[in-house]
């Protein structure tokens, strides 16, 4: 971690992001979240499988703070746990697509050549696919789940991330401690880790935190279309599938997944911009 | 320039065959039998009926010439026949494109018009009311699921406004094209506005909200460029600076997802076509990926996929005429 | 197709509210008191133009609309409007009724059938409708090209002589079939008896078919695309437009059929929908005259448009079953446990919950409205945990095998139809007794095909009549024959098919429906192979103007009988 350094937090940093306040409202939301994905058995008070028949439909009440759904399911039960879900989807794929786009855009913009025309090909298929049709395609090829979801969305998004490495790996080529470091002799994998890839961590950083929003936004639609995560499991965009055919008589079906969905959105992308602004000193001038 | 757009357009034949091969795969592993699907789903398939529909389509073949027989089809600028449907997937294309085509087009003008709008407003009054408002209700317009708005849209537009016995003009049509009635093929006609503007408004609405913010930013760097300053000092007129010195500066990156946006919506409209039930493009290769109908899946698919490339191609030499600093045609400029 | 519905609960409520005499209170529901029924209708106004939203609203878009090829109730209706068949099944009683033909006969065993034709049917370009049309019209949907999935009705179901070698290609013609043009008589010659061939004449796929204007296309299968040509009281005015509408306008030139009258409306356009919530939401914005009401609007829908609903049962069941191959729950030695599952679904909770408390809850298989329907033939449907728990000790003690090693059953049905709810009610009821269960969706287009291999354990399945018929719930749906078909079970038991085709020979449909009972007790009740839930009722709400809107037994409304008052 020599070289540059940009990469590293610092108190500066962290200070800079803390100037951006809706950055740390929007941290302050992704903690609770995590916080009720951890500790959902404890704050919750019922199973979030439990069926209930003849509550199906209540409203919300002293019971059920949000509410139940069609099999009076308790609802505030089923978003706490649905964070669990959406934190894993988001996360996870967020680490697939890190890890392909690393690879691919280290290699493209290291070797060059060949292996870096084959990389922008392959990169440009997938960017060239319809987004929520491939991801369709793909899950009903495998099957529907979480896993499915998961996976899909870590595929057809590493794309970005490859780019953003593969240019700044070309950009450190041309510096003079890539060429020193070179002239010494110091093995490629290890100029690459120790010196290249550092520099890239700024613009990746805001892109993986801006990705988890939208990946919780992409199941939630995957969802809507009938290719997103099935029963029984407590997910807030299959809650939301459901609820969108009880806008007028339960509305809180729709409302509290979707206020779920919203506000994680909302403080991923606060956080990204946050982010944006503590790693590139250049714009921190709001 | 010429031999860099040879070039380049050259390039695209090896991404359009890589999109529809992957997709070829993709189908060939799905768990499905699309003799099922064809004949009904629910009911059962005698061994004669399999047998005859198997060699209507060539099913019985082995997958290469299959896949040989696809590229071979496209070639001669047949794209197959639906399984389906038992029609020319031309044919397919031929009803889906035109309602595709003129949603993008008119979701990215309003994009382009309001998102630009906005983006130089709140760059020009940074800080003010007006700005705070645009970044909240940007930070909305993304964070809220695309169904989600086209619901709200319907239920207060369509059906809140007739039951209510609002007057017309507040009452839209919530499904559907509806006459499909337009002139010099993208201005709606007659009623047609009425169908389009919903569909326009969801699906331009995350868009608009991303143009907005790329044009605040790209302003803002761009107003604090010396030349900017300069044109300043010189006594231009500030409205004079900041939109023509600084606005054509600060297109570029504002071109660029405009154009990939245009690539784009046409097939990722999904979501929009299927809540007005707009019958594009999207739509269409959704259901067929669900009715393992191949043929439709990967013609249209190829179609969407070209028209992406060629759009992104066209965004890139635009590039050469917003911003006179790129020239293209030097080896390893980009 | 899957249809769903409610308000029999309140209609039974009415009844019992005016029954016990108690109508007269200061809590009066004019709503409900005031239903339409055909009487207060007002007298017919022909004209105008409907816009359907409940066809293909709730089905979305149709695969084919060829009387040879459609295979659903939806995909079905236009067909029916276009098409009358030698005989058809009244819209009202469910009975049979004769139309083109006029009279039939068959020879002692069942085996030859005669049917005489009404002279001066015509098509609707002015063609008259002779024997030789049917005679086409079922060879078309046995021809090799053809690929018609509704085949199996002419080989298997009907098994007309020369229909199979037709459909191997090995002959031109369908042998068994006489047409007598000049005497308007129709000779159909079967390879096995069967009693009720009138009744299967009623489906649509018996339909004639004008042989000039189908040669006229170089590809058969463009035939529904372009403008099909039929003998009933609409004609197609314009060709299909894919994802938007099919539409029909009268035709002028029938006959009048057994009403004696033409169609009143002028035009019917079906809109193809994705989502019979869009469509619904469609019909709430005043964009057409009738919808289906999805499953969780029902109640809402109740309270808005009360007396504008038509909620008359068809003949469907909703119902799961078991894989009897599979080695967990199949087999003769699983008898307590299948039947120890059945005892522990709340079917009621189901359709109050899923169903907002439409559909009524299924006490066999066979739903009433099927001539020898029974009430309460399955010994296993009223909810009773105590002798679920006594069977299941029983079985435990039978096989040496212990409940709580029960590997998880999985439940298995087609991702998105609302199955996916249902599922994890029985999973919750089947938990009470101590045996884990998993959900198992899968993609709903290849759903059926998956369990048609065995691919299931304990599975979701819907079956709707074709034709008034007892045998057409038994059949095709648990005879061996049909393992590998509608035979989702794959159950195959030798002294079931034997009553089956016992039955099959009876001209009389009183003396067959014994035996048919009988066969059907087996499957429900000593096997234990099916777990029937629910009969559907049809859930069609229409807009005031809209007037006597009546939805047949087997699902189809009665469009020809419907007029828009002004």
């Amino acid at each position: 971690m020599a070289a540059g350094g940009r990469g590293v937090p610092s108190p500066e940093m962290w200070r800079r992001f803390r100037r951006n306040r809706l950055a740390t409202v929007g941290l302050a939301i992704i903690l609770v979240e995590v916080a009720a994905a951890v500790l959902a058995p404890v704050i919750t008070f019922a199973d979030p499988g439990r069926v209930d028949p003849a509550a199906s439909l209540s409203s919300p009440s002293a019971d059920h703070w949000f509410g139940t759904d069609l099999l009076g399911r308790d609802l505030y039960s089923r978003v706490v746990y649905g964070a669990r879900v959406s934190l894993q989807v988001g996360i996870v794929a967020v680490l697939i697509a890190l890890a392909i786009g690393l690879v691919a855009g280290a290699a493209a913009g290291w070797f060059g050549g060949f292996v870096d025309g084959l990389v922008m090909r392959v990169t440009d298929v997938f960017l060239a696919f319809p987004y929520v049709l491939a991801a369709i395609a793909v899950i009903t090829a495998v099957g529907r789940g979480k896993t499915a979801v998961t996976v899909v969305l870590g595929l057809l998004g590493w794309m970005p991330i490859a780019r953003l490495i593969r240019s700044s790996v070309l950009q450190a080529k041309q510096t003079d401690y890539v060429e020193a470091a070179r002239a010494v002799g110091a093995a490629d994998l290890r100029i690459l880790v120790g010196h290249v890839l550092p520099n890239a961590v700024q613009p990746v950083v805001v892109f993986a935190a801006m990705f988890v929003g939208t990946a919780v936004l992409s199941e939630a639609a995957l969802s809507f279309l009938g290719a997103g995560i099935t029963e029984p499991t407590a997910a807030w965009g299959l809650m939301m599938a459901q609820g969108k055919d009880f806008l007028f008589t339960a509305p809180h079906l729709l409302f509290f997944p979707g206020a779920a969905v919203f506000l994680t959105v909302m403080a991923f992308v606060f956080v990204g911009d946050g982010l944006r602004d503590a790693l590139d000193p250049r714009v921190a001038v709001r | 320039m010429g031999r860099y757009v040879l070039r380049r357009t050259l390039l695209l034949v090896p991404v359009v065959w890589g999109a529809v091969s992957v997709l070829f795969v993709v189908f060939f592993l799905l768990p499905g039998d699309p003799v099922e699907v064809m004949a009904g789903g629910e009911r059962a398939v005698n061994t004669e009926t399999r047998a005859a529909i198997e060699a209507k389509y060539g099913l019985d073949r082995p997958w290469y010439e299959q896949y040989g027989r696809f590229w071979s089809q496209v070639a001669q600028g047949d794209l197959g026949i639906s399984f389906t449907q038992g029609r020319s997937v031309n044919d397919i294309l031929g009803e889906t494109a035109p309602a595709s085509v003129r949603l993008a087009v008119w979701a990215v003008a309003v994009e382009v018009l309001i998102g630009m709008a906005a983006g130089v407003v709140c760059a020009v009054r940074r800080q003010t009311f007006v700005d705070a408002l645009t970044s909240v209700s940007t930070t909305i317009a993304v964070a809220v699921p695309v169904f989600v708005l086209g619901y709200l849209l319907q239920y207060v537009l369509g059906v809140y406004t007739f039951q209510h016995r609002f007057p017309d003009w507040a009452r839209f049509p919530v499904q559907g094209i509806g006459p499909d009635s337009w002139a010099l093929f993208f201005v709606p006609t007659g009623s047609q506005w009425r169908y389009l503007i919903l569909p326009t408004v969801t699906l331009a609405s995350v868009s608009t909200a991303l143009v907005a913010r790329m044009t605040r930013a790209s302003m803002l760097e761009v107003m604090s460029a010396d030349y900017m300053r300069t044109a300043t000092a010189k006594g231009l007129r500030r409205r004079t600076v900041v939109l023509k010195h600084g606005l054509r500066n600060a297109l570029v990156p504002v071109v660029t997802l405009v154009g990939l946006d245009l690539g784009a919506l046409m097939g990722s409209a999904v979501l929009t076509e299927t809540v007005f039930n707009w019958p594009g493009m999207g739509s269409a290769i959704q259901r067929a990926i669900t009715s393992l109908d191949a043929p439709i899946v990967l013609g249209l698919t190829l179609v969407l996929v070209a028209a992406y490339v060629v759009v992104n191609l066209l965004v890139d030499l635009s590039y050469a005429f917003l911003d006179p600093r790129i020239r293209y045609g030097k080896p390893g400029a980009r | 197709m899957r249809r769903t519905s409610a308000s029999l609960v309140a209609i039974l409520v009415v009844l019992a509210l005016l029954a016990s005499g108690c109508g007269g209170g200061g809590d009066d529901d004019p709503t409900i008191a005031g239903r339409a029924t055909p009487t207060d209708a007002g007298a017919p106004v022909p004209g105008g133009a409907l816009v359907d939203l409940q066809n293909f609203g709730a089905s979305g878009e149709p695969q084919h609309i060829d009387p040879a090829l459609a295979t659903t109730v939806q995909s079905a209706q236009p067909g029916h409007l276009l098409w009358d068949g030698l005989t058809e099944t009244d819209y009202r009683t469910g009975e049979l009724k004769a139309m083109v033909a006029e009279s039939w006969q068959s020879n002692d065993d069942a085996t030859v059938w005669t049917f005489k034709l009404r002279p001066g049917i015509t098509f609707s370009n002015g063609d008259p409708v002779l024997p030789s049309d049917f005679k086409y019209g079922w060879e078309r949907v046995v021809t090799r090209s053809m690929a018609s999935s509704l085949s199996y009705h002419v080989t298997d179901n009907a098994r007309i002589r020369g229909a199979k070698a037709m459909l191997d290609g090995a002959s031109e013609e369908l042998t068994g079939v006489r047409a007598d043009d000049a005497n308007l008589t129709l000779t159909v010659e079967l390879e096995a008896p069967l009693g009720f061939l009138p009744t299967l004449m009623s489906h649509l796929a018996f339909s004639p078919i004008n042989r000039r204007t189908v040669s006229q296309l170089a590809d058969q299968a463009k035939y529904e695309q372009e403008v099909m040509i039929g003998n009933g009281p609409y004609r197609m005015a314009e060709p299909w437009e894919r994802g938007r509408s099919i539409t029909l306008v009268r035709n002028d030139t029938y006959w009048g059929g057994l009403n004696g009258h033409k169609a009143y409306l002028d035009r019917i356009e079906f809109r193809i929908s994705k989502d019979v919530n869009a469509a619904y939401t469609e019909f709430e914005s005043g964009q057409g005259q009738t919808a289906y009401i999805p499953p969780g609007r029902i109640a809402d829908a109740r309270a808005r448009y009360g007396r504008n609903i038509s909620d008359r049962p068809v003949l469907g069941v909703y119902y799961w079953v078991f894989n009897m191959r599979d080695p967990v729950v199949g087999g003769a030695e699983n008898v307590k446990l299948r039947q120890a599952i059945a005892l522990a679904i709340d079917r009621q909770a189901i359709i109050d919950t899923v169903y907002s408390g439409g559909r009524r809850v299924a006490t066999g298989f066979t739903p009433p409205g099927i001539p020898g329907y029974q009430d309460g033939l399955a010994e296993f449907t009223r909810r009773d945990v105590e002798r679920a728990r006594q069977l299941l000790d029983e079985w435990e003690r039978q096989t040496d095998r212990e409940v709580s090693s029960l590997g998880p059953i999985k439940l298995n049905f087609g991702a998105g139809g609302g199955h996916e709810l249902v599922a994890t009610l029985i999973q919750s009821n089947l938990r009470e007794l101590g045996i884990n269960a998993t959900l198992d969706p899968r993609d709903s287009t290849t759903y059926f095909a998956q369990m048609r291999r065995g691919q299931g354990q304990f599975l979701q399945a819907a079956w709707f009549w074709d034709y008034v018929a007892y045998d057409n719930g038994l059949f095709p749906v648990f005879g061996s024959a049909a393992i590998g078909g509608d035979n989702l079970a794959l159950y195959g038991n030798p002294e079931f098919d034997a009553a089956i085709d016992e039955a099959r020979r009876h001209r009389n449909a009183e003396t067959a429906i014994p035996i048919y009972q009988d066969a059907e007790r087996t499957v429900l009740n000593e096997d234990a192979v099916v777990v029937p839930l629910n009969w559907y009722t049809g859930q069609v709400v229409y807009a005031a103007e809209l007037r006597n809107v009546v939805q047949g037994a087997l699902g189809f409304l009665a469009y020809d009988e419907m007029w828009l008052a002004n």
